[in-house]
């Protein structure tokens, strides 16, 4: 009988063949590890944006300019004006939520001094949701691009004072309609200002992994009205 | 004469080892095999650096609203003196007053950040992996700035409350501290180590930074 040593051409195939699987599958594996790269970062970048809008919106001078934004003919924040301005009596509504579009606290200014504007942060996506938009690295970018996930909404809610009582402030047994808010009001006392932050799916629809890992985020911070304008309660 | 057909059957049975084509073959495959892998690996490794200076930027970007964002840090900021000097006088006078500062100022003014622990934050240099370097290495990939503008006080009380340019002395409503993270300009860029800059701001109102600031 024939005796063989060594492999034959057929065997070392076949192992490299084997080799080159298990190196594919090392080379997927690295893919993952890069794609996770790429939910961490949109997961970083979520939580900054969420920070920055946080610290923006604490700003009396965020507010104010977002108040006194106008479209030309008439203010473009028409609830956030009517609870803020103090200029149409009882035109604020207590604890109804309405959508507002978010401007800097910047107001520019030229070389000489002269005041320029305002940058308007969320805009109207076209069903009076405001929006602002930012890639996966906190960059703001254009709604159509595929690389572009990250949506921020801004709405706020007032809250009107309570009526004022004339003579002595109620003892701690006073009833508790002393402290509910009144409906209606010419300036709010507190304004809720909400934002969002959502990953668009169809945005994500590349990487379908980030729609689990990336997950919303809704937070709110409270200011007083008087800070944003000057004006008392009312 | 001898009798040779013997020994040239047994070599020609127990025929061991490759021929000269199988070797050659097996050979071309396995090269062409590893130059691809080596192709796959090259751009695997590069990836992973990739990956390496993006996390470090973020992380710094992180760091760097953290501290801007601190109060303790902020009043060290504010007050720190070098050399008998305030390292930043200009920041100081629109958190403090006492001194010019004025709306919106371009370029923003420079800001030497520091920690709580009076620790330098920027300006300053990191390598690949978010540790800090000496910017004329050739590492030392990723720079962090950072600067600052303010908005002095509207008054309230006008119907055009438009913040003043100039804060006549006083403290300003709000300050901004700007950073930037980008490709330190000495060091020399490969698609691994590219850094994509990255700006950002920290919104600070004047009223609520710690008083010790100004002491």
């Amino acid at each position: 009988m024939k005796k063989e040593n060594g492999f034959t051409l057929l065997e070392i195939l076949v192992s490299v063949a084997i080799f080159w699987v298990f190196i594919l599958g090392w080379m997927s594996y690295s893919g993952r590890i890069s794609n996770s790269e790429n939910k961490v970062h949109t997961i970083s970048a979520r939580d900054r944006i969420l920070f920055g809008v946080r610290t923006m919106v604490s700003l009396p001078a965020t507010l104010r300019n977002s108040t006194r934004a106008t479209t030309g003919s008439g203010p473009l924040n028409v609830a956030l004006n009517n609870c803020i301005a103090g200029t149409n009596n009882n035109s604020c509504t207590s604890g109804v939520e309405s959508n507002f579009a978010l401007f800097s606290p910047i107001m520019d200014f030229d070389g000489a001094g002269n005041p320029l504007g305002v940058l308007q942060i969320t805009v109207d996506n076209g069903s009076g949701v405001y929006t602002a938009r930012f890639d996966s690295y906190g960059a703001p970018c254009a709604a159509t691009t595929t690389t572009c996930p990250l949506i921020v909404t801004t709405s706020f809610v007032p809250q009107c004072g309570p009526t004022i009582l004339a003579g002595a402030p109620p003892d701690y047994f006073a009833p508790l309609d002393t402290f509910t808010p009144k409906a209606v009001c010419t300036v709010a006392d507190t304004i809720t200002v909400k934002f969002s932050i959502v990953l668009d799916a169809a945005a994500a629809q590349n990487n379908p992994d980030l729609m689990i890992f990336v997950a919303p985020v809704v937070s709110s911070i409270t200011v007083s009205a008087k800070t944003i304008l000057g004006n008392d309660p009312q | 004469m001898r009798n040779t057909s013997g020994i040239l059957t047994k070599a020609k049975i127990c025929q061991n080892g490759f021929t000269i084509v199988e070797v050659v073959v097996t050979l071309g495959i396995i090269g062409v095999l590893f130059l691809s892998m080596n192709t796959a690996m090259v751009n695997v490794f590069s990836n992973s650096q990739t990956a390496n200076v993006k996390l470090s930027r973020d992380d710094i970007v992180n760091q760097i609203r953290t501290v801007a964002s601190n109060k303790k840090a902020m009043a060290t900021t504010i007050s720190k003196m070098v050399g008998g000097v305030r390292a930043n006088p200009d920041l100081h006078n629109c958190a403090c007053g006492g001194g010019p500062c004025h709306s919106m100022v371009k370029p923003y003014l420079p800001v030497q950040l520091y920690d709580w622990a009076d620790t330098l934050q920027a300006p300053l240099f990191y390598d690949a992996v978010g540790i800090p370097c000496d910017p004329t290495v050739p590492s030392c990939v990723i720079r962090v700035t950072t600067s600052f503008f303010a908005e002095c006080v509207p008054n309230l009380n006008s119907s055009d409350p438009t913040p003043p340019y100039s804060c006549g002395n006083l403290p300003a409503d709000f300050v901004a501290i700007s950073y930037t993270i980008d490709q330190n300009p000495a060091a020399p860029v490969s698609p691994q180590n590219q850094v994509k800059s990255i700006t950002g701001q920290v919104f600070l109102q004047v009223s609520e930074l710690d008083p010790a600031a100004c002491l």
